[in-house]
């Protein structure tokens, strides 16, 4: 597997996927086509969990805001995860500063839809 | 020439931080006056969270013009046209701030029903409501592609304070679809 690496963008996040068992999502995410735009991100992840070993995952993700396809594209990831929580050890960060209190009920509703997912709300200082 | 003084009389006296009107709202466009309105929330005593969702907001009324107009089957030349407006609010004592995001846009009469539909359910709704709808929508997977208002408007009405819209009635089979959100640090009941 190899690294995916994409830069930030006005409207996109800084993206980086290490087949070591990490990725950080950092930035905004309102692209034009999101679907289009996350599609390697998608298939990144599902090639992640077909390897004969998979390592232990952390997924990192701070999104300063977002579009409403965003919202539904970032469901759609955790699903992925979701999907592949019984065989894989998946920890994920939400990350957000502590006066955004949108960001935070942002994370808190992903927690309640995906219970079985261990997903960590992280605000900045704690970092 | 263009009459510079009564433009100004216009932004100045309704706060307008800046309107946009033309058949060409562009992703580049958007993403430029993200920019500046990110500029223009800084100097405001908001708050980042109210900010949030100033710009979340700005982006999918301004995406979802965008977004309908490259759907649509609207074969006239005023397809692509928006408005979008961004306005500054105060209080009487000027203490307490938010924002206003108009839009507007041509809708085909067939849509009209889709979008009131949405809208007056998010009516009936209070905050919670409001939320667990858009979970719903969310999980369920419908609706919610890039094209048309589904997810978004339940987006805009759980980030701000109140919404309201209206529909005027163009000739051949279109409407002026007009759309207000706002936004302070208090969320609809």
């Amino acid at each position: 597997m190899e690294t995916l690496t994409l830069e930030a963008t006005q409207y996109t996040p800084e993206i980086h996927m290490d087949p070591a068992g990490t990725v950080s999502i950092v930035g905004k995410s309102y692209p034009e086509n999101t679907f289009e735009f996350y599609k390697p991100v998608m298939e990144w992840l599902n090639n992640f969990f077909e390897q004969d070993d998979i390592p232990e995952l952390t997924v990192n993700v701070e999104l300063i805001y977002f579009n409403s396809s965003s919202s539904k594209l970032f469901f759609d990831l955790f699903d992925i995860l979701d999907e592949n929580n019984d065989t894989t050890e998946i920890t994920i960060n939400w990350i957000y500063d502590e006066e955004n209190e949108s960001a935070e009920e942002a994370g808190e509703d992903f927690i309640e839809d995906f219970e079985d997912l261990t997903i960590n709300l992280v605000t900045k200082e704690e970092e | 020439m263009i009459d510079f003084e009564e433009l100004e009389h216009i932004i100045t006296e309704d706060r307008v931080v800046f309107v946009v009107y033309g058949k060409w709202m562009t992703q580049a466009l958007i993403a430029g006056l993200a920019e500046g309105l990110e500029k223009d929330i800084e100097d405001s005593n908001l708050g980042m969270s109210a900010a949030t969702n100033v710009l979340t907001i700005f982006i999918e009324l301004s995406q979802n013009i965008l977004n309908y107009a490259k759907a649509r089957s609207l074969e006239d030349e005023n397809k692509n046209e928006g408005v979008i407006v961004v306005q500054r609010l105060y209080s009487e004592n000027d203490d307490e701030e938010g924002y206003a995001i108009y839009s507007q846009n041509i809708v085909a009469d067939q849509d009209q029903s889709k979008i009131s539909e949405k809208l007056d359910l998010i009516a009936t709704l209070d905050q919670a409501g409001i939320k667990k709808k858009y979970r719903e929508l969310r999980r369920s997977g419908k609706d919610t592609h890039d094209k048309g208002g589904g997810l978004g408007f339940f987006e805009i009405a759980k980030r701000c304070e109140s919404i309201d819209h209206s529909f005027v009635p163009l000739s051949d089979g279109k409407s002026f679809f007009r759309f207000k959100a706002t936004i302070t640090r208090r969320k609809r009941k």
